[in-house]
């Protein structure tokens, strides 16, 4: 199997998958392989740590995956996280050191103020992002289509979302891009934006998993996360990514 | 501008006239319902619209909406639930019933209450006193109202379809609802027959959490039986689903904070083997291959125990079947022999590459080709293939089809394991024997649609 890369100096990469298990209802598991294959064949040295909910979540993680997960399974992820020790103030030290987190749907809304279940129960996230969930009337489910924000240098961004939440986002983060075709964040005020960003963190609705549709999004998180921009990087030759990627409509 | 109409002077009908009445409006519905369905059917068949199973029992409900309690009332039902193996259990369950006499079942695998209905209207003057019934894990509480069902056999719950079905967890309460319903009617009905029985698999924490109120206090009204048939995916019950918190999943699960455990089975399958009460082993020889199927081999002999069938008798009968509605059914295609497999979700994926991995053994490792579709019926949304350890499939010749090839493309690219890809199945079975020499013998592994259109472009065998 050989993939063309840029040559680039050889760092190493430890990529953090937070509750697989717990977390991991959509398949988006394959965010952390998908990150994981990239970084290998780009020559970096990767490790993956799973962490399960008994177990601390490191600090020295270089990106943080959280997936998406159940109702349940979302409030039983937040009080591991709230546990002292366990990991709200890893990922935000984490963070801190400059590593990424990509959160997905329930890991979105848990790294926000708060999340409101389909009872009306409002519980606390972590803080670490400007956004607020509610509920949607209607649940969001169907393809997804999202122009990002042009600075991250990225094409459009496409996928499958499948949520009852309704994100705000406050003023201390920004979207991660604008709405084409389909609901995103589904908050009244504005243009329909979809996820949200920080420096450290990306954080979206889009399963798929939103890595096998958006290739270039994995790439991104791997050049933030080993001290580099995208545009230092060669495109990897994966032309199953470019054939999938056509099929849909989307340049590459 | 609206007047009054004087109060009316007629004298209304006694109530028993009027009774009279109901019943024989009621009948002459029903028996619209049957006829204005059937011909619905018939015409669906005639131009070619699936098996038209669905039509004649949508049409029947929707001119007489009791037409499932109708029809079921005074049989003796048995109905099979579960995400994966249902049809497998219900066709498992029905041979070993049908050593005692004639069964009715929807054996089309149309398993909502117009699939259930339609089977039912096959046989509106109740010849069959028998029924066993295939229920999707959504429908099976409002059947269960209908048809008051004397057994109900629930094998396992996982995710499936995320886009159309509710959360894994909320099914799982939803059972437990419906179970707990009819518990309190059994209460009610003093002096009433035998209750209702539950053959439930004990290795699935989600299905213990929906049955195992029935076992306490003062709920403990209909009878249990656990089977352990074992569970290969477990990654949906990764917290404990009576208190939500996280456990860790040890072969018999137990929660820490509130105790729910797995309970005590008198049935399972050990191995090859089955064992039940009284100290019963049996090896049981299939012709349906894998673990999940001699999984769905000990819930159906424990289900038709429940019912008087002996075991070796049931056992007997179940062993005998070499398809399942087409499932393992070989075909030949351009000559060569292609094995025909469904497989819808994770778990059922993970259940089908474990067999592929059994069957290889060390003989030579056969061709598959993959086909995925996302049609409604499939679940839109084609993520879950990520959470498929297609890795397994190493070493295998892999031709990757369908109308989501390419979705499984990235997927096995990432897999690391090599394939072809080929968009059109009947070429992609071609594709997949060009290099076979020695045993001209290849799987097709298809989802919902994919295998449904498959098969109706083979031929129904």
């Amino acid at each position: 199997m050989s993939i063309s890369g840029g040559q680039q100096p050889s760092t190493s990469l430890r990529i953090v998958a937070v509750f697989p298990d717990l977390l991991g209802t959509y398949g988006d598991g394959g965010n952390v392989r998908i990150l994981k294959q990239r970084a290998r064949w780009r020559g970096i040295d990767t490790e993956v740590v799973a962490v399960d909910v008994t177990d601390p979540i490191p600090t020295t993680g270089d990106i943080y995956v959280i997936g998406g997960g159940e109702d349940g399974a979302q409030v039983a992820a937040m009080s591991a996280l709230r546990r002292p020790g366990r990991g709200g103030s890893a990922l935000s030290a984490a963070v801190k050191g400059g590593a990424q987190i990509l959160a997905v749907c329930a890991g979105f809304q848990m790294l926000g103020e708060s999340f409101t279940d389909v009872d009306g129960v409002i519980t606390e996230g972590l803080g670490l992002l400007d956004v607020r969930t509610t509920r949607l009337r209607r649940r969001a489910v169907g393809e997804l289509l999202a122009a990002p924000a042009p600075e991250l240098g990225l094409p459009t961004l496409s996928g499958f979302e499948n949520h009852g939440g309704c994100t705000d986002v406050g003023p201390d983060a920004q979207p991660l891009a604008t709405v084409i075709r389909g609901v995103g964040n589904g908050s009244s005020r504005g243009r329909p934006t979809e996820g949200a960003m920080t420096a450290g963190i990306v954080a979206t609705y889009l399963h798929g998993p939103v890595l096998a549709r958006n290739d270039m999004l994995a790439d991104f998180l791997i050049a933030r996360a080993t001290g580099t921009e995208l545009s230092n990087f060669a495109p990897l030759e994966v032309p199953e990514h470019q054939a999938l990627r056509a099929q849909l409509g989307l340049q590459r | 501008m609206f007047s009054r109409r004087p109060p009316s002077t007629t004298r209304a009908p006694s109530a028993h006239v009027q009774a009279r009445a109901s019943a024989a409006l009621l009948r002459a519905r029903n028996g619209l319902a049957i006829s204005v369905g059937h011909a619905a059917a018939s015409s669906s068949r005639r131009f070619g619209r699936g098996s038209g199973a669905t039509v004649s029992g949508l049409i029947g409900l929707k001119i007489a909406p009791e037409l499932l309690r109708t029809l079921a009332n005074a049989r003796r039902v048995a109905v099979v639930s579960a995400t994966n193996g249902k049809t497998t259990t219900t066709a498992m369950l029905t041979a070993a019933l049908e050593t005692e006499g004639p069964v009715l079942s929807n054996s089309d695998g149309s398993n909502l209450a117009r699939g259930v209905v339609a089977a039912l209207m096959t046989d509106p003057h109740g010849r069959y006193q028998s029924c066993v019934f295939e229920v999707d894990e959504l429908a099976l509480d409002s059947v269960a109202q209908d048809t008051a069902p004397g057994l109900f056999v629930l094998g396992n719950l996982s995710r499936d379809q995320l886009d159309r079905m509710t959360e894994v967890q909320a099914l799982s309460a939803r059972w437990q609802r419906m179970l707990l319903d009819v518990a309190t009617q059994v209460r009610r009905e003093v002096g009433s027959s035998r209750p209702p029985v539950v053959v439930a698999n004990a290795d699935d924490p989600l299905v213990v959490a929906a049955v195992m109120p029935l076992t306490e206090g003062a709920d403990s009204v209909l009878p249990v039986v656990w089977v352990a048939a074992g569970q290969l995916w477990t990654v949906d019950s990764a917290s404990c689903p009576r208190c939500t918190e996280p456990w860790l999943r040890l072969p018999n699960f137990r929660c820490a904070a509130c105790g729910f455990a797995r309970p005590e089975p008198s049935w399972g399958l050990e191995g090859h083997d089955l064992v039940g009460p009284g100290g019963l082993r049996r090896r049981l020889n299939l012709l349906l291959p894998g673990r999940a199927n001699r999984a769905n081999a000990v819930l159906a002999v424990a289900a038709a125990s429940v019912l008087g069938i002996d075991a070796d008798a049931a056992l007997n009968a179940i062993s005998a079947i070499s398809d399942v509605g087409g499932r393992y059914a070989s075909t030949r295609i351009g000559g060569v022999e292609a094995r025909l497999l469904l497989a819808k979700n994770p778990a059922g994926w993970q259940e089908m590459l474990a067999q592929g991995r059994e069957e290889a053994g060390d003989g030579h490792p056969i061709p598959v080709v993959l086909v995925l579709n996302a049609q409604g019926p499939d679940g839109r949304d084609t993520s879950w293939i990520w959470d498929v350890p297609f890795e397994d499939l190493d070493g295998r010749r892999i031709v990757v089809s369908g109308e989501r090839a390419q979705d499984l493309a990235v997927r096995l690219r990432y897999a690391e394991v090599d394939f072809e890809l080929c968009a059109e199945p009947l070429q992609a079975v071609a594709v997949a024997a060009g290099a076979v020499v020695a045993a001209p013998l290849i799987d097709v592994i298809a989802n919902y649609t994919a295998f449904t259109d498959l098969r109706s472009r083979l031929g129904r065998t």
